[in-house]
């Protein structure tokens, strides 16, 4: 009797003993959409020489124009609740930045539906623009110019609003102060201040890539980076170090009311953006060219159709379509000092190649 | 004999009786523990450490103290490079002490409040659900806490022909007021 036991234990043993596969990019790239949710709740950033027992902050090694040291020590750097005036309601002026319906999130997404295809795709993305996603409505629309189409700017993305995205509550006044040290004198003190400010809509994705997928040589990461900037008023001004607004030494004030920025920045494997240092220690950002995506002669604005390179069809056709990737930048107003600019727009800008790399002086 | 194998044997049957299972109800009297409170104190590379100077051979040049250097790249360093053929993003010289009082770790059920700035819906009603909270400490304390971004040709300043170019210097000595709790949870449909 104990033998049988024992033999059909052995035999259920058996059965289990399975190994761990490691999973691969193609399998890991059906993973779905389980992430983790982020939201700060009751938040104050506080940080300075100039803030209640707040210590230095200062960002050294520049240099100026006649080789003289160039120094910026932070008076204040803050992020505040609504109506902090320029950083100075601190005490109980709390914030929340992300809802819990709609918070900041971290997950591994599926990259066929983001352009990338067979790879599992990194996302840190900001709360969820919804209802109309762009100051102009509809952006796309306005471009290829059908009339009545462009139906005029969404101007309640500045705002609280819980059709397009954060309340009031959830918007921080963000700023920072920096006086600037040339040579050992302190001389200016440059303040930057954002009212209500929201990056709804902002993410970005990470996914790795070779040169050779056969070979496996050439790794690098690639990127896309969508980055939404809302604010009620962007103000700058300057003033004489260790003042602030409202003394004699302070000069004017530069407003921006009401600017939004909406930047994307690469646009999936087809069109993906690389921070590299090279090898001579300096660093390159590039935003690769479509140039020969479509390989051999099937180019041009028509649209590829061949089923070359990592995108199946008409990754040209789709690039110059509502599905591409577009920047647009809308100022309200401009305003110094109660001097009105008017207002101004750049709509539909699309990065076709961009490269930036640093060189030692 | 047998009468004290027996006598035992009833023991023993008593003793099993002694685990049961906890009922819903009494389970419901069980408080838990209100999670976790964390002060931390951390300094590293104080005076600098066994980093080298740049641009020596291997192993020739290691310093214990900053101030006994030249020509130092002096305190951690953490190297990292997003193209395995090229150059390194580099935090150089990290070195400084920071602490804090009272980070706590814990966890909450959010079923009320987050209202929609005073209108009648809350967000917390309709979230009912467990968060992990990490409440911030008010005050992180920096003590010349340092570092340099910037971007070199090699991972380690000791390779050859090792090419560094510092792009800025970081110093923070003070308090710097940080409040809040950071809530975290599983989104999409777990």
């Amino acid at each position: 009797m104990n033998k049988i036991f024992l033999l059909s234990f052995s035999m259920l043993v058996n059965v289990v003993q399975a190994d761990l596969v490691s999973i691969d990019d193609f399998a890991l790239s059906k993973v779905d959409g389980e992430g983790i949710g982020l939201v700060l709740e009751d938040f104050i950033f506080n940080a300075g020489s100039e803030t209640a027992g707040g210590g230095t902050i200062e960002i050294s090694g520049l240099k100026g124009s006649s080789g003289q040291d160039v120094s910026l020590h932070v008076s204040q750097f803050y992020i505040l609740g609504n109506g902090s005036i320029r950083g100075s309601v601190v005490d109980g002026n709390s914030t929340n930045i992300g809802r819990l319906s709609n918070p900041f999130n971290i997950e591994l997404i599926d990259g066929d539906d983001v352009g990338v295809a067979n790879k599992a795709v990194f996302e840190f993305s900001a709360p969820k623009l919804h209802g109309t996603t762009s100051v102009f409505t509809p952006t796309f629309f306005n471009q290829i110019g059908s009339a009545g189409d462009f139906t005029g700017f969404n101007t309640a993305l500045f705002d609280d609003d819980t059709t397009t995205g954060s309340r009031s509550s959830e918007r921080p006044d963000i700023g920072i102060s920096v006086d600037l040290e040339i040579a050992a004198v302190r001389t200016q003190s440059l303040n930057t201040h954002y009212k209500r400010l929201s990056i709804d809509g902002s993410r970005l994705r990470l996914w790795g890539s070779y040169d050779d997928d056969v070979a496996k040589t050439g790794g690098r990461m690639e990127g896309e980076l969508t980055l939404n900037i809302y604010t009620h008023d962007l103000e700058f001004f300057a003033c004489n170090s260790g003042d602030s607004f409202g003394d004699n030494s302070c000069g004017t004030s530069i407003h921006f009311n009401d600017f939004a920025a909406e930047l994307q920045l690469g646009w999936g494997s087809s069109q993906p953006a690389t921070f590299e240092v090279n090898g001579d220690g300096n660093f390159v950002f590039e935003i690769k060219s479509l140039e020969g995506i479509c390989g051999g002669a099937n180019t041009g604005i028509d649209g590829c159709t061949a089923s070359s390179g990592d995108q199946s069809t008409d990754v040209v056709e789709r690039f110059y379509s509502s599905s591409g990737p577009f920047s647009n930048i809308y100022m309200g107003e401009v305003k110094v000092g109660e001097r009105s600019f008017g207002n101004s727009t750049i709509s539909n800008l699309q990065i076709e190649y961009l490269k930036v790399s640093s060189h030692d002086l | 004999m047998k009468i004290i194998i027996t006598v035992l044997s009833l023991f023993y049957l008593q003793a099993v009786l002694a685990l049961e299972p906890l009922g819903e109800n009494e389970m419901d009297q069980i408080l838990g523990l209100g999670g976790v409170y964390l002060s931390g104190d951390l300094t590293i590379n104080d005076v600098g450490g066994p980093l080298n100077e740049s641009g020596a051979e291997p192993g020739d040049a290691w310093q214990q103290d900053c101030a006994a250097s030249t020509n130092e790249r002096c305190g951690a360093r953490i190297a990292v490079r997003t193209n395995n053929t090229s150059g390194w993003i580099v935090l150089d010289n990290l070195r400084g002490r920071f602490s804090f009082e009272g980070l706590t770790l814990k966890t909450r059920l959010i079923d009320s409040g987050f209202d929609n700035d005073g209108a009648s819906s809350s967000d917390g009603a309709s979230f009912d659900r467990d968060v992990f909270e990490i409440g911030l400490p008010n005050t992180m304390n920096f003590s010349n806490v340092s570092y340099t971004l910037a971007n070199s040709n090699k991972a380690r300043p000791t390779e050859v022909g090792f090419k560094q170019t510092d792009i800025f210097n970081v110093k923070i000595d003070g308090n710097v007021s940080l409040s809040g709790n950071l809530l975290l949870f599983p989104t999409g449909n777990p």
